[in-house]
């Protein structure tokens, strides 16, 4: 590995940045066609019901309403079941709605007011059914049936093993078996148990889900305008429901104002399209806040019985858990984070002996499904918890059992994964250590305030790299093209949601060119026309993915440039070194050639641009119906650190400040990564104190920001960043990721910092005024 | 769907204009109404704007301090008068809603709405304010306290306008202090209560007010409390103060929400009754002599 | 329609005089951004509590999704486009760039103006006061403390 010129590791501004700052940011919001008209959707009154009939005659026959389709009028390729994981829904309902999300018709008008009348104007008439609605409900025996038609149901590969095929209300069920746990907990010195509960959670992207739609009549193309960080798996989804081949669809999305795992399946686009492609003019539409609340999935909930036990020495001897959760009607990711949170229950801990089971079932809620760090925050605040807990028990300090239980090089993972430290990296004692100073730090420096108990509490947790589960082979591509100035465009396929993936990118090959930032451009919208394949921004694989595959390409381009520039100067290439945007001859000083030079060179002489295609793909990895395999490329660690005050009286929890200390492989950006820390350290705090979306017969209770607690300013505490850099074997310059890690530990760490100053341990999230008031009042 | 936007320039024209027709509406910063007609929550055809009938004045007058209707939220944590004789309301105006509900929300508007979780109508109630409340058929002053009739609801007729609240000015001879203390625990206040304490020359309690605002309904007056506090000297006020927010917590009958149950609500009115007679004891300890 | 009436609005957007029919119930960030064309202003909640189409009306702040087009007649309103001349930044904007106070920059442009206003009236704030000030606008992305460093930044303090 060669040195990086300036612009690795370097806090370089977003390359979005002026666009942002004076307003000219285009989101797909603020995308106006000429004669575009505005959807609005038709929403499932009740929980369940049987659909005995839709009247939309008044609707059709108002002034301005240039469509209104229901299930009737949409073409067979549409009517068809969709489903990421689960083939399991309709985009229009037809004989039965499941939830109050599903859509029972589409209506595009010539304004949004129009449209929203059409909608409130159509009539159904429902047989409303006893909607099944929690855990317990869903698997009693003689439940009603949320799937009828179940058993026969497509499912994707990586889910099948998984799939609950029976006539029940299971959707998902796995078991991961090491070891004997039974003959384990025999020889234990210490045992403890507990359930916790995690809540349903809003991503809230401050961007509500929006799409336009256009469709080119004598072209035949289809254009969808729409707000995700994945275009090219809403490329593969949309196109069939559209009945074209993907070559006639054509994804874009230009800026995107937040994700958070919340922007991954289709939402408007297909009513979008399907009303541009019948109205033959532009369609736009887009949920509203409220929308968001309810059509769009929450962050899965998980009910968590966990049973940890250790030697005397505070060696983790087993782990026994059982995840149990509620995806709602449809399963879009819900049955996958609990697949993922398996893998990571056991955290970055050495552990012999585990037994973990888990259920999904189909219930008449609201969909729910991934959230930033996909089931690693909900098992991390369980298995945290109680190995504070522990702690106590066995008298030994939190840091120091967690030590004794660390992951080294070498060791294996539940799932059968080997720590090879030449390819993944261990660095999790790392944070740790780190976090010992922080714990001194915050233990010396706060003063007592009075009648307010204070405390201090530490978590961390782990997150795989890759979303190896889903794709198999996850494959990242970057193309490099030189301009004829010597200037470069970079071109990805990956969304930039905000997390700073295009500057990111663009900081590695200006690297590998050693070119000054601003001589590159990346390409701004990503069009699925025009980009390379990419999986897309989730499960943290971005900037070890699609980063490795960009340092490929600026690697494949310094190259070429340096072969081409050898040909004009009649010099071996090893005798080049790039530097400043031109190729030196070494020990020559003065004779050189610019970039500008090589790409003319190369376009008037060879006949050819240099453009490079970097690529990268992880190995082919799928986790077998015993959730055994090894399915991360890498893993980020993290350990955050909490300080609280506690109103006793109130019950009020105030986190005072957090740290956070993560190992990223290498900041490519360290301004980005520490963006990153702090938005998921106060994402972290939400989901421990302040939100949750209320269910209550299958409705949501506050589906409006004034009732839904986000964190706000005032929330915010004082944040610390501890960024370790262990550099990985593979990843770009070292780099691994930094987006989720840092919002997992944050529930259990502010859990145990409360633990600390009250001596209660709170096991239900979120951790709110009163759900604390009310163990403080009943003694602990 | 509104229709049409009345701008009347006088008081006659919009007293005229208000009353006679259903799905017409008064409105002066839109803060509540706008939002309740975008929920689908209320159905107006035709709205009224009081902005321009100069009732935003807020002025001494005497022994009162009238502040006027369509005075802003953001208007009297500014005002020198306010801050002068009533800081209390200066201080809850300046901290109420968002910045921008500050900038455009109304005093008036605040009040006429009766929203349960309205610190504003609490604070009058500690400070004995009043309202002016016109019509075509005349004038009248409803205390603050008779004004508030249920969440939502309050005495004025459909063709009445609130347009002023007048708060009486505190005697300079006598030292009076009021708190306001309250919690939040989603968007809007959940639990808020005040005490206001007037002392003689000898230290006695003179004048007490203890009033619970968010967290009941509407705001209410502690009467037992009040009692309880009537001619004792600061020191026996301390001591009582658990039995004042015992008093309070009691009084009151929340409605739960999201945020919290009605027991919560009341555990917690109860601690900011408390808290706030802390405060004023503290605050009257601190100027004493 | 034929019982609504149409209003004239005469406006300064962003130093620009402005005449424009709007129907009575208009809100000012409809007119902005699908009448003007002015998209700085995002629809973030819709009930006024996210700040994200925040816009000063005579210099104060305002929330333009609960805000009738109607009461701008005559007024002046500043939009985050309005913030600096084009191809110019403010030292609040540039503030924002320098210490990476967006991500997804979503809220950014409510942010800026309401941040403006703050400066205008407390030009060397608090920690505390940036807080309280800015409470109303919500961020997602950043965790608040880079945005309340660049207002400190810009502010001087």
């Amino acid at each position: 590995m060669h040195s990086a010129g300036g612009t690795v590791g370097a806090r370089a501004p977003l390359l979005e940045a002026d666009a942002i700052v004076t307003g000219r940011a285009r989101f797909t919001t603020d995308l106006y066609r000429p004669g575009m008209l505005h959807a609005r959707l038709r929403y499932s009154d009740h929980p369940r019901a049987r659909v005995l009939g839709i009247d939309a005659r008044r609707a059709r026959a108002m002034p301005g309403v240039a469509a209104v389709v229901t299930a009737a009028e949409a073409p067979p390729e549409f009517n068809q079941r969709i489903g990421l994981s689960v083939r399991d829904r309709r985009l229009l309902a037809d004989r039965m709605v499941r939830c109050v999300n599903d859509v029972l018709a589409v209506v595009a008008a010539e304004d949004e007011a129009i449209a929203q009348a059409a909608v409130d104007a159509i009539e159904v008439e429902y047989e409303v059914l006893p909607p099944v609605l929690t855990f317990a409900e869903a698997i009693a025996p003689g439940a009603p049936l949320v799937h009828e038609d179940k058993p026969g149901y497509e499912t994707a590969d990586y889910i099948r093993p998984f799939f609950s095929p029976t006539v029940d209300n299971v959707a998902t069920r796995l078991r991961l078996e090491v070891g004997d746990v039974e003959a384990a907990r025999r020889h234990s010195a210490a045992v403890v148990a507990g359930t916790f509960v995690t809540q349903r959670m809003e991503h809230f992207s401050l961007e509500p889900h929006a799409a336009l739609a256009e469709w080119d009549e004598v072209g035949g193309r289809l254009t969808v305008w729409c707000s995700t960080g994945k275009p090219f798996r809403f490329l593969n989804q949309l196109a069939p429901l559209v009945g074209l081949p993907m070559s006639r669809v054509r994804i874009v999305t230009p800026h995107v104002g937040g994700d958070f795992g919340g922007k991954g399946q289709l939402a408007v686009e297909p009513y979008v399209a399907l009303l541009a492609r019948l109205t033959r003019r532009p369609v736009k539409g887009g949920y509203t806040r409220t929308e968001e609340f309810i059509a769009s999935s929450h962050k899965t909930a998980f009910e968590i019985e966990l049973e940890l036990g250790f030697a005397a020495d505070g060696r983790l001897l087993f782990l026994r858990g059982d995840l149990r959760s509620d995806t709602g009607a449809y399963d879009s990711y819900a049955s996958m984070v609990q697949i993922h949170g398996a893998t990571h229950l056991t955290g970055p801990y050495r552990v012999p002996n585990v037994l973990i089971t888990g259920t999904v079932v189909y219930t008449n809620n609201v969909s729910s499904g991934s959230f930033r760090g996909f089931g690693s925050p909900q098992v991390s605040f369980a298995r945290e918890s109680l190995l504070d807990e522990a702690a106590r028990q066995l008298g030994i300090d939190p840091i120091e059992l967690r030590l004794r239980n660390a992951w080294r090089p070498g060791d294996v993972t539940a799932t059968g994964q080997v720590l090879d430290p030449e390819r993944i990296g261990v660095s999790i004692a790392d944070t740790l250590e780190a976090a010992r100073g922080v714990v001194q730090e915050f233990s010396a420096s706060t003063p007592e305030v009075g009648g307010r108990r204070r405390g201090i509490g530490v978590a961390s947790g782990h997150q795989g790299i890759g979303g190896g589960i889903w794709a198999g082979a996850d494959v990242g591509t970057v193309i490099v093209k030189a301009n004829f100035d010597g200037s470069m465009a970079v071109n990805v396929g990956v969304g930039d949601v905000g997390q700073g993936a295009s500057t990111a990118l663009a900081q590695i090959v200006a690297g590998e060119l050693r070119l000054p930032l601003g001589q590159l451009v990346v390409n701004a919208e990503r069009d699925t026309d025009l980009a390379p394949y990419d999986g897309g921004a989730s499960a943290s694989r971005q900037l070890f993915v699609t980063g490795s595959a960009a340092q490929a390409a600026g690697a494949l381009m310094r190259a070429r440039l340096l072969e081409i520039a050898g040909q004009v100067l009649e010099v071996a290439t090893e005798d080049l070194v790039l530097e400043d945007g031109a190729v030196h001859v070494r020990g020559s000083p003065g004779r050189r050639l610019s970039f500008g030079e090589i790409v003319r060179h190369a376009l008037q002489r060879l006949g050819e641009q240099p453009i490079t295609v970097g690529r990268f793909a992880g190995p082919v990895v799928r986790l077998d119906a015993n959730l055994r395999g090894a399915p991360f490329q890498a893993f980020d660690y993290v350990t955050t650190v909490a300080e609280v005050e506690v109103d006793a009286e109130t019950g009020v929890v105030r986190v005072t400040r957090l740290a956070t200390i993560q190992d990223v492989g290498r900041a490519i950006n360290p301004m980005i990564v520490e963006g990153q820390m702090e938005g998921g350290a106060v994402q972290g705090l939400g989901f421990a104190l302040l939100e949750e979306v209320v269910l209550e017969g299958g409705y949501v209770v506050n589906p409006h920001a004034f009732d839904y607690r986000l964190p706000r300013f005032p929330d915010a505490p004082s944040l610390k960043n501890v960024i370790l850099e262990h550099p990985n074997p593979r990843g770009p310059y070292g780099a691994k990721a930094a987006g989720e890690a840092p919002l997992i530990p944050v529930a259990a760490a502010i859990a145990n910092a409360i633990r600390d100053a009250t001596g209660v341990r709170m096991n239900r999230l979120p951790m709110s005024g009163e759900s604390l008031f009310e163990r403080l009042s009943r003694g602990g | 769907m509104i229709r049409v936007l009345h701008r009347p320039g006088s008081l006659e024209e919009a007293l005229e204009l208000i009353g006679c027709r259903e799905n017409r509406r008064v409105y002066a910063g839109g803060t509540e109404l706008l939002l309740l007609v975008k929920l689908g929550l209320a159905q107006v055809r035709e709205l009224v704007d009081l902005k321009r009938l100069g009732l935003d004045g807020i002025a001494r007058d005497g022994t009162v301090v009238i502040v006027g209707a369509c005075a802003t939220h953001a208007a009297i944590a500014r005002s020198r008068p306010v801050r002068a004789f009533i800081p209390v309301l200066a201080a809850t105006a300046g901290e109420l809603g968002n910045v921008r509900v500050r900038a455009t929300g109304t005093i008036g508007g605040n009040l006429c709405f009766a929203d349960p979780s309205s610190d504003v109508g609490c604070v009058l109630l500690l400070e004995d304010a009043e309202v002016e409340l016109r019509s075509r058929r005349g004038t009248r002053r409803v205390e603050i306290g008779r004004f508030f009739v249920h969440a939502f609801s309050t005495v004025l007729a459909d063709d009445e306008l609130l347009v002023a609240v007048r708060v009486p000015v505190p005697s300079r001879t006598r030292r009076r202090v009021t708190r306001y203390r309250r919690i939040a625990l989603g968007e809007r206040p959940t639990a808020g209560a005040g005490v206001s304490l007037e002392l003689d020359a000898g230290g006695r309690i003179v004048r007490a007010r203890v009033a619970v605002g968010a967290g009941n309904p509407h705001p209410i007056r502690i009467d037992e409390a009040e009692a309880h506090l009537q001619g004792q000297d600061l020191a026996t006020a301390r001591e009582g103060a658990e039995d004042v927010g015992r008093l309070a917590a009691t009084a009151c009958e929340p409605i739960g929400d999201v945020h919290a149950s009605p027991g919560y609500k009341r555990h917690l009115v109860g601690v900011m009754a408390r808290r706030a007679l802390e405060d004023v004891v503290v605050e009257l300890e601190a100027t004493r002599g | 329609m034929s019982d609504r009436t149409d209003l004239r609005l005469r406006v300064r957007v962003n130093g620009e005089e402005v005449m424009r029919e709007v129907s009575p119930g208009r809100l000012l960030l409809d007119f902005l951004r699908d009448d003007l064309r002015l998209t700085a202003a995002k629809r973030g909640c819709d009930v006024q509590v996210c700040g994200a189409c925040t816009v000063l009306v005579d210099g104060a702040p305002v929330s333009s999704c609960c805000y009738l087009a109607a009461d701008v007649d005559r007024r002046e309103v500043v939009t985050c486009e309005g913030l600096a001349h084009p191809g110019q930044k403010s030292k609040l904007q540039e503030a924002f760039i320098a210490v990476g106070a967006f991500q997804c920059g979503y809220c950014t442009p409510g942010m800026l103006v309401t941040a403006t206003a703050l400066l205008a009236e407390h030009p060397r704030p608090t920690r505390e006061q940036v807080a309280e000030y800015m409470k109303g606008n919500l961020c997602r992305c950043t965790g608040y403390a880079r945005i309340v460093d660049a207002i400190l930044l810009a502010g001087g303090s």
